[in-house]
Protein backbone atom coordinates (compact mmCIF):
# COMPACT_ATOMS: atom_id res chain seq x y z
CA UNK A 1 0.00 0.00 0.00
CA UNK A 2 2.91 2.06 1.03
CA UNK A 3 4.62 1.67 -2.47
CA UNK A 4 1.91 2.11 -4.22
CA UNK A 5 1.39 5.55 -2.89
CA UNK A 6 4.54 6.59 -3.11
CA UNK A 7 4.90 5.25 -7.31
CA UNK A 8 1.60 7.36 -7.43
CA UNK A 9 2.76 10.22 -6.06
CA UNK A 10 6.19 10.21 -8.05
CA UNK A 11 3.47 10.19 -11.28
CA UNK A 12 1.98 13.02 -10.27
CA UNK A 13 4.68 14.61 -10.04
CA UNK A 14 6.29 14.02 -13.05
CA UNK A 15 2.82 14.47 -15.09
CA UNK A 16 2.63 18.16 -13.46
CA UNK A 17 5.99 19.21 -14.02
CA UNK A 18 6.35 17.78 -17.57
CA UNK A 19 3.18 19.17 -18.54
CA UNK A 20 3.98 22.79 -16.95
CA UNK A 21 7.33 22.46 -18.99
CA UNK A 22 5.38 22.41 -21.72
CA UNK A 23 3.64 25.28 -20.78
CA UNK A 24 6.10 27.18 -20.45
CA UNK A 25 8.04 26.41 -23.61
CA UNK A 26 4.60 27.80 -25.81
CA UNK A 27 5.01 31.57 -24.29
CA UNK A 28 8.58 32.09 -25.95
CA UNK A 29 6.89 32.65 -29.00
CA UNK A 30 2.95 32.85 -29.10
CA UNK A 31 2.39 33.12 -32.96
CA UNK A 32 1.64 29.88 -34.47
CA UNK A 33 3.56 29.18 -38.14
CA UNK A 34 0.87 26.35 -39.15
CA UNK A 35 -0.16 28.30 -42.30
CA UNK A 36 3.41 28.47 -43.80
CA UNK A 37 3.88 25.19 -43.34
CA UNK A 38 0.80 23.23 -44.97
CA UNK A 39 1.63 26.00 -48.09
CA UNK A 40 4.80 24.11 -48.57
CA UNK A 41 4.59 21.60 -51.17
CA UNK A 42 7.38 19.22 -51.58
CA UNK A 43 8.57 16.98 -48.86
CA UNK A 44 10.63 18.07 -45.50
CA UNK A 45 14.63 16.55 -45.02
CA UNK A 46 15.31 16.07 -41.64
CA UNK A 47 18.84 17.61 -42.66
CA UNK A 48 20.14 20.97 -41.41
CA UNK A 49 22.82 23.48 -43.62
CA UNK A 50 22.96 21.23 -46.95
CA UNK A 51 21.35 22.69 -49.11
CA UNK A 52 21.99 26.45 -47.98
CA UNK A 53 25.86 27.82 -47.42
CA UNK A 54 25.05 31.22 -46.13
CA UNK A 55 22.38 33.53 -44.89
CA UNK A 56 22.47 37.28 -43.77
CA UNK A 57 19.48 38.91 -42.28
CA UNK A 58 19.05 42.73 -40.48
CA UNK A 59 16.69 44.93 -39.73
CA UNK A 60 16.57 48.80 -39.40
CA UNK A 61 13.47 50.90 -37.90
CA UNK A 62 13.27 54.18 -39.03
CA UNK A 63 10.14 56.78 -39.02
CA UNK A 64 7.71 53.89 -38.05
CA UNK A 65 8.89 51.71 -40.51
CA UNK A 66 10.93 48.36 -40.46
CA UNK A 67 12.28 47.65 -43.00
CA UNK A 68 14.39 44.11 -43.45
CA UNK A 69 16.65 42.54 -45.97
CA UNK A 70 18.48 39.19 -46.18
CA UNK A 71 20.58 37.49 -48.17
CA UNK A 72 20.39 33.32 -48.67
CA UNK A 73 22.89 31.45 -50.97
CA UNK A 74 22.56 27.85 -51.29
CA UNK A 75 24.61 25.29 -53.16
CA UNK A 76 24.49 25.21 -56.79
CA UNK A 77 22.00 21.93 -56.66
CA UNK A 78 19.60 23.88 -55.22
CA UNK A 79 16.47 24.74 -57.40
CA UNK A 80 14.07 27.22 -55.56
CA UNK A 81 14.13 29.06 -52.62
CA UNK A 82 11.13 30.26 -50.25
CA UNK A 83 11.96 33.06 -47.76
CA UNK A 84 8.76 33.74 -44.96
CA UNK A 85 9.92 37.18 -43.06
CA UNK A 86 8.44 37.97 -40.14
CA UNK A 87 8.29 40.83 -38.42
CA UNK A 88 8.04 40.55 -34.14
CA UNK A 89 7.65 42.62 -31.48
CA UNK A 90 8.63 41.94 -27.62
CA UNK A 91 5.47 42.15 -25.64
CA UNK A 92 6.50 40.77 -21.86
CA UNK A 93 9.32 38.25 -22.34
CA UNK A 94 7.61 36.84 -25.42
CA UNK A 95 7.32 37.47 -29.38
CA UNK A 96 4.82 38.30 -31.21
CA UNK A 97 4.06 38.30 -35.01
CA UNK A 98 3.08 41.96 -36.57
CA UNK A 99 3.16 40.96 -40.44
CA UNK A 100 5.18 38.53 -42.79
CA UNK A 101 5.91 38.90 -46.39
CA UNK A 102 7.09 35.96 -48.48
CA UNK A 103 9.69 36.23 -50.93
CA UNK A 104 10.50 33.12 -53.55
CA UNK A 105 12.96 32.73 -56.52
CA UNK A 106 14.30 29.77 -58.49
CA UNK A 107 17.46 29.95 -58.18
CA UNK A 108 20.55 29.29 -55.61
CA UNK A 109 20.41 32.62 -54.32
CA UNK A 110 17.69 35.37 -53.02
CA UNK A 111 18.48 38.62 -51.56
CA UNK A 112 15.57 40.65 -50.93
CA UNK A 113 14.36 43.63 -48.80
CA UNK A 114 10.87 44.37 -47.32
CA UNK A 115 9.01 47.20 -45.31
CA UNK A 116 6.24 47.23 -43.06
CA UNK A 117 4.86 49.59 -40.92
CA UNK A 118 2.17 47.39 -38.92
CA UNK A 119 2.20 47.42 -35.34
CA UNK A 120 5.50 49.23 -35.21
CA UNK A 121 5.33 51.93 -32.35
CA UNK A 122 8.05 53.05 -29.59
CA UNK A 123 8.76 51.56 -26.88
CA UNK A 124 9.27 48.27 -28.08
CA UNK A 125 11.88 45.90 -29.06
CA UNK A 126 11.31 44.16 -32.65
CA UNK A 127 13.26 41.60 -34.72
CA UNK A 128 12.64 39.33 -37.91
CA UNK A 129 12.10 36.05 -38.13
CA UNK A 130 13.21 34.34 -41.36
CA UNK A 131 12.03 30.95 -42.15
CA UNK A 132 13.81 29.79 -45.05
CA UNK A 133 12.38 26.78 -47.60
CA UNK A 134 15.98 25.59 -49.67
CA UNK A 135 14.52 23.35 -52.17
CA UNK A 136 16.29 20.62 -54.67
CA UNK A 137 13.90 19.27 -56.39
CA UNK A 138 11.06 18.45 -54.63
CA UNK A 139 12.85 18.24 -51.89
CA UNK A 140 13.64 21.31 -49.19
CA UNK A 141 15.39 21.63 -45.91
CA UNK A 142 13.89 23.88 -43.31
CA UNK A 143 16.42 26.79 -41.82
CA UNK A 144 15.19 29.82 -39.16
CA UNK A 145 17.29 32.61 -37.99
CA UNK A 146 16.38 35.92 -36.49
CA UNK A 147 17.57 39.41 -37.56
CA UNK A 148 19.54 41.78 -35.24
CA UNK A 149 16.58 43.55 -32.64
CA UNK A 150 16.24 46.90 -32.75
CA UNK A 151 15.24 48.80 -29.92
CA UNK A 152 12.75 51.56 -30.91
CA UNK B 1 -22.58 -55.10 -8.59
CA UNK B 2 -20.56 -53.42 -11.05
CA UNK B 3 -19.60 -50.76 -8.47
CA UNK B 4 -18.60 -53.95 -6.19
CA UNK B 5 -16.22 -54.80 -8.92
CA UNK B 6 -14.54 -51.92 -9.50
CA UNK B 7 -13.89 -51.07 -6.16
CA UNK B 8 -12.61 -54.58 -5.75
CA UNK B 9 -9.59 -53.83 -8.71
CA UNK B 10 -8.68 -50.36 -7.60
CA UNK B 11 -9.96 -49.80 -4.22
CA UNK B 12 -11.30 -46.17 -3.24
CA UNK B 13 -10.00 -43.34 -3.97
CA UNK B 14 -8.27 -42.44 0.02
CA UNK B 15 -7.14 -46.51 -0.64
CA UNK B 16 -8.93 -47.96 1.73
CA UNK B 17 -9.86 -51.60 1.98
CA UNK B 18 -6.94 -51.92 -0.10
CA UNK B 19 -7.10 -55.68 -1.41
CA UNK B 20 -4.63 -56.27 -4.09
CA UNK B 21 -4.86 -59.88 -5.32
CA UNK B 22 -1.12 -61.18 -7.26
CA UNK B 23 -2.58 -61.15 -10.80
CA UNK B 24 -4.65 -57.65 -10.22
CA UNK B 25 -3.93 -55.24 -12.78
CA UNK B 26 -2.30 -52.64 -10.49
CA UNK B 27 -0.25 -55.58 -8.95
CA UNK B 28 1.16 -55.65 -12.03
CA UNK B 29 1.77 -52.21 -12.54
CA UNK B 30 3.74 -51.91 -9.55
CA UNK B 31 5.97 -55.26 -10.17
CA UNK B 32 6.83 -53.46 -13.62
CA UNK B 33 7.80 -50.36 -12.33
CA UNK B 34 11.52 -49.59 -11.61
CA UNK B 35 13.70 -47.01 -9.75
CA UNK B 36 13.28 -44.56 -12.59
CA UNK B 37 9.79 -44.89 -13.43
CA UNK B 38 9.54 -44.08 -10.03
CA UNK B 39 11.57 -40.95 -9.50
CA UNK B 40 10.31 -39.93 -13.06
CA UNK B 41 6.45 -40.12 -11.56
CA UNK B 42 7.28 -38.33 -8.59
CA UNK B 43 9.29 -35.85 -10.55
CA UNK B 44 6.00 -35.13 -12.89
CA UNK B 45 4.01 -34.51 -9.62
CA UNK B 46 6.11 -31.57 -9.37
CA UNK B 47 5.05 -29.41 -12.06
CA UNK B 48 1.55 -28.71 -10.15
CA UNK B 49 3.20 -28.01 -6.39
CA UNK B 50 0.50 -30.63 -4.86
CA UNK B 51 1.43 -32.96 -2.00
CA UNK B 52 -0.42 -36.36 -0.68
CA UNK B 53 -1.45 -36.37 2.97
CA UNK B 54 0.90 -37.83 5.52
CA UNK B 55 -2.07 -40.47 5.83
CA UNK B 56 -1.85 -41.62 2.06
CA UNK B 57 1.48 -41.79 1.72
CA UNK B 58 1.96 -44.16 4.77
CA UNK B 59 -0.75 -46.22 2.85
CA UNK B 60 1.12 -45.35 -0.42
CA UNK B 61 4.58 -47.16 1.57
CA UNK B 62 2.54 -49.65 3.10
CA UNK B 63 0.95 -50.87 -0.32
CA UNK B 64 4.36 -50.63 -2.27
CA UNK B 65 6.09 -52.54 0.71
CA UNK B 66 3.63 -55.26 0.64
CA UNK B 67 3.61 -55.49 -3.18
CA UNK B 68 7.61 -54.73 -4.21
CA UNK B 69 9.29 -55.42 -0.65
CA UNK B 70 10.76 -53.44 2.24
CA UNK B 71 13.45 -52.29 -0.13
CA UNK B 72 11.48 -50.60 -2.56
CA UNK B 73 9.37 -48.99 0.09
CA UNK B 74 12.53 -47.47 1.89
CA UNK B 75 13.13 -45.93 -1.64
CA UNK B 76 9.68 -44.79 -1.92
CA UNK B 77 9.94 -42.88 1.43
CA UNK B 78 13.53 -41.50 0.42
CA UNK B 79 12.09 -40.05 -2.59
CA UNK B 80 9.35 -38.72 -0.90
CA UNK B 81 11.33 -36.67 2.13
CA UNK B 82 13.80 -35.48 -1.03
CA UNK B 83 10.37 -34.39 -2.52
CA UNK B 84 9.61 -32.97 0.73
CA UNK B 85 12.78 -30.90 0.95
CA UNK B 86 13.31 -29.68 -2.43
CA UNK B 87 9.38 -28.33 -2.06
CA UNK B 88 10.07 -26.58 1.07
CA UNK B 89 13.17 -24.99 -0.46
CA UNK B 90 10.76 -24.15 -3.10
CA UNK B 91 8.83 -22.17 -0.68
CA UNK B 92 11.55 -20.70 0.79
CA UNK B 93 12.63 -19.55 -1.95
CA UNK B 94 9.57 -17.91 -3.21
CA UNK B 95 8.89 -15.95 0.08
CA UNK B 96 12.43 -14.82 0.18
CA UNK B 97 11.51 -13.13 -3.93
CA UNK B 98 9.54 -10.92 -2.10
CA UNK B 99 12.18 -8.60 -0.49
CA UNK B 100 14.27 -8.02 -3.25
CA UNK B 101 16.29 -5.83 -1.52
CA UNK B 102 17.96 -9.37 -0.35
CA UNK B 103 18.46 -10.55 -4.00
CA UNK B 104 19.09 -7.16 -6.41
CA UNK B 105 20.03 -4.45 -3.80
CA UNK B 106 22.16 -2.39 -6.64
CA UNK B 107 19.30 -2.50 -9.60
CA UNK B 108 17.20 -0.60 -6.63
CA UNK B 109 19.14 1.29 -6.07
CA UNK B 110 19.76 2.12 -9.72
CA UNK B 111 16.32 2.38 -10.41
CA UNK B 112 15.79 4.90 -7.00
CA UNK B 113 18.49 7.27 -8.41
CA UNK B 114 17.15 7.34 -12.41
CA UNK B 115 13.57 8.09 -10.57
CA UNK B 116 15.24 10.91 -8.83
CA UNK B 117 17.56 12.46 -11.43
CA UNK B 118 14.28 11.92 -13.99
CA UNK B 119 12.23 14.24 -10.95
CA UNK B 120 14.79 16.50 -10.40
CA UNK B 121 15.34 17.56 -14.23
CA UNK B 122 12.09 17.77 -14.73
CA UNK B 123 11.54 20.15 -11.71
CA UNK B 124 14.02 22.38 -12.46
CA UNK B 125 12.94 22.34 -16.06
CA UNK B 126 9.55 23.61 -15.05
CA UNK B 127 11.13 26.12 -13.10
CA UNK B 128 11.53 28.83 -15.67
CA UNK B 129 14.54 30.30 -13.92
CA UNK B 130 16.56 26.92 -14.39
CA UNK B 131 14.36 25.66 -17.88
CA UNK B 132 15.97 28.58 -19.98
CA UNK B 133 19.08 28.83 -19.39
CA UNK B 134 19.42 24.91 -20.21
CA UNK B 135 17.29 25.51 -23.10
CA UNK B 136 19.52 28.43 -24.48
CA UNK B 137 22.46 26.34 -23.54
CA UNK B 138 21.02 23.41 -25.75
CA UNK B 139 19.84 25.76 -28.38
CA UNK B 140 23.75 27.48 -28.37
CA UNK B 141 25.52 24.43 -28.65
CA UNK B 142 23.52 23.36 -31.76
CA UNK B 143 23.63 26.15 -33.17
CA UNK B 144 27.07 26.21 -32.74
CA UNK B 145 28.03 22.67 -34.58
CA UNK B 146 25.05 23.74 -37.46
CA UNK B 147 25.95 27.58 -38.63
CA UNK B 148 28.04 29.73 -37.39
CA UNK B 149 26.93 33.14 -36.96
CA UNK B 150 28.45 36.62 -36.77
CA UNK B 151 27.28 39.03 -35.63
CA UNK B 152 29.13 42.50 -35.86
CA UNK B 153 27.96 44.34 -33.15
CA UNK B 154 31.11 46.89 -33.16
CA UNK B 155 33.13 48.34 -35.73
CA UNK B 156 36.60 47.83 -35.51
CA UNK B 157 36.72 51.98 -36.79
CA UNK B 158 35.96 53.30 -32.82
CA UNK B 159 34.90 56.38 -34.48
CA UNK B 160 32.39 55.04 -36.90
CA UNK B 161 29.05 53.41 -35.78
CA UNK B 162 27.56 50.83 -37.80
CA UNK B 163 25.04 51.99 -40.43
CA UNK B 164 21.62 50.87 -40.28
CA UNK B 165 21.20 51.93 -43.91
CA UNK B 166 22.96 52.14 -47.21
CA UNK B 167 23.77 55.61 -47.00
CA UNK B 168 27.30 54.90 -49.32
CA UNK B 169 27.20 52.91 -51.67
CA UNK B 170 30.56 51.27 -52.83
CA UNK B 171 31.69 49.25 -55.93
CA UNK B 172 34.54 47.54 -56.75
CA UNK B 173 37.31 49.73 -58.86
CA UNK B 174 38.39 46.31 -60.39
CA UNK B 175 36.96 43.31 -61.95
CA UNK B 176 38.30 39.68 -63.01
CA UNK B 177 39.50 39.31 -66.72
CA UNK B 178 36.47 38.05 -68.71
CA UNK B 179 33.90 38.60 -66.06
CA UNK B 180 31.04 40.98 -67.09
CA UNK B 181 28.43 43.30 -64.36
CA UNK B 182 25.42 41.05 -65.01
CA UNK B 183 23.47 41.91 -61.82
CA UNK B 184 22.98 45.27 -60.06
CA UNK B 185 20.52 45.78 -57.03
CA UNK B 186 20.58 48.73 -54.69
CA UNK B 187 18.23 48.38 -52.31
CA UNK B 188 17.87 50.48 -48.47
CA UNK B 189 18.92 47.68 -46.76
CA UNK B 190 21.59 46.20 -49.21
CA UNK B 191 24.15 46.67 -52.45
CA UNK B 192 24.19 43.65 -54.50
CA UNK B 193 26.69 43.28 -57.81
CA UNK B 194 27.11 40.08 -59.50
CA UNK B 195 29.55 39.23 -62.34
CA UNK B 196 29.66 36.59 -64.55
CA UNK B 197 32.31 35.33 -67.26
CA UNK B 198 31.46 33.15 -70.44
CA UNK B 199 31.25 29.85 -68.97
CA UNK B 200 28.63 31.33 -66.39
CA UNK B 201 31.10 31.09 -63.71
CA UNK B 202 30.06 34.21 -61.17
CA UNK B 203 31.08 35.92 -57.99
CA UNK B 204 29.18 38.64 -55.99
CA UNK B 205 29.92 41.75 -54.20
CA UNK B 206 27.69 42.54 -51.31
CA UNK B 207 27.25 45.18 -48.92
CA UNK B 208 25.04 45.38 -46.00
CA UNK B 209 24.74 47.15 -42.75
CA UNK B 210 27.52 45.82 -40.12
CA UNK B 211 24.13 45.16 -37.48
CA UNK B 212 23.37 42.24 -39.55
CA UNK B 213 23.68 38.68 -38.72
CA UNK B 214 25.05 36.54 -40.61
CA UNK B 215 25.31 32.55 -40.44
CA UNK B 216 27.61 30.21 -42.41
CA UNK B 217 27.12 26.58 -42.56
CA UNK B 218 29.76 24.97 -39.49
CA UNK B 219 30.31 21.71 -40.82
CA UNK B 220 31.87 22.06 -44.25
CA UNK B 221 33.48 25.62 -43.94
CA UNK B 222 37.26 26.34 -43.19
CA UNK B 223 37.68 30.04 -41.55
CA UNK B 224 40.91 32.26 -40.80
CA UNK B 225 41.65 35.71 -40.26
CA UNK B 226 43.88 37.16 -43.25
CA UNK B 227 45.65 40.12 -43.71
CA UNK B 228 44.57 42.77 -46.08
CA UNK B 229 44.25 46.65 -45.60
CA UNK B 230 41.14 46.38 -43.67
CA UNK B 231 41.70 45.67 -39.55
CA UNK B 232 39.10 42.44 -39.76
CA UNK B 233 39.50 40.39 -42.50
CA UNK B 234 37.80 36.82 -42.37
CA UNK B 235 38.39 34.20 -45.14
CA UNK B 236 35.81 31.26 -45.25
CA UNK B 237 36.12 28.34 -47.85
CA UNK B 238 32.65 26.19 -48.27
CA UNK B 239 32.61 23.54 -50.98
CA UNK B 240 35.31 25.50 -53.16
CA UNK B 241 33.57 28.66 -53.07
CA UNK B 242 35.36 31.51 -51.06
CA UNK B 243 33.89 34.05 -48.97
CA UNK B 244 35.85 36.96 -48.03
CA UNK B 245 34.50 39.43 -45.35
CA UNK B 246 35.31 42.62 -44.12
CA UNK B 247 34.14 45.45 -42.34
CA UNK B 248 34.29 48.92 -43.13
CA UNK B 249 32.68 52.49 -42.91
CA UNK B 250 30.14 51.14 -40.97
CA UNK B 251 29.33 48.42 -43.07
CA UNK B 252 30.05 44.32 -44.04
CA UNK B 253 31.46 43.49 -47.46
CA UNK B 254 31.38 40.64 -48.87
CA UNK B 255 32.65 38.73 -51.99
CA UNK B 256 31.49 35.57 -52.91
CA UNK B 257 32.63 32.70 -55.82
CA UNK B 258 35.23 30.54 -56.95
CA UNK B 259 38.20 32.81 -56.88
CA UNK B 260 41.59 32.94 -56.35
CA UNK B 261 42.95 34.42 -52.93
CA UNK B 262 44.82 36.81 -54.66
CA UNK B 263 41.73 37.85 -56.54
CA UNK B 264 39.90 37.96 -53.69
CA UNK B 265 42.29 40.37 -51.59
CA UNK B 266 42.44 42.44 -55.26
CA UNK B 267 39.07 43.06 -55.56
CA UNK B 268 38.51 43.75 -51.66
CA UNK B 269 41.15 46.32 -51.85
CA UNK B 270 39.66 48.09 -55.05
CA UNK B 271 36.48 49.14 -52.81
CA UNK B 272 35.34 52.82 -54.39
CA UNK B 273 32.98 54.85 -52.68
CA UNK B 274 30.61 55.24 -55.81
CA UNK B 275 27.89 57.73 -54.40
CA UNK B 276 26.81 59.22 -50.60
CA UNK B 277 22.76 58.77 -51.29
CA UNK B 278 22.40 61.82 -48.81
CA UNK B 279 23.71 64.39 -50.29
Amino acid sequence: MKKKLICLFLCVTLLLTMSSSIYANEIEDNDEYAEEEYAMEGTPSLARWSNVAAISAGLSISSGKATTGFNVQGYSKVTKIVVYTYYQKKVNGSWENLNYVINSKAADYIVASNSSSSGIIKGYTYRARLSIYAYVGTVYEHITVYSNTVSY
Amino acid sequence: MKYEESKEEHGDVDGNDMDISKNSKLHKALEALNDEDIQKLMEEGDEEESAFSEEHNQKMQQMIGEQLGPEAAKRMQAIQKLREADRNDKASNKHNSGKSHHVYPRMKKVVAAVLAFVLLFTVTMSTEAFRLPIVNFIMNVQKEFMAVNVEATETSEKSVEARKTIENVYTLGKTIEGYDLVLEDIADMYVLREYQNKEQDTYKFFQKSQTWNSFYDAEGTDYEMIETIYDNTMLSELNDMYYLVWTYDGYMFEISGSLTLEELIMLAESLTLEKNIEE
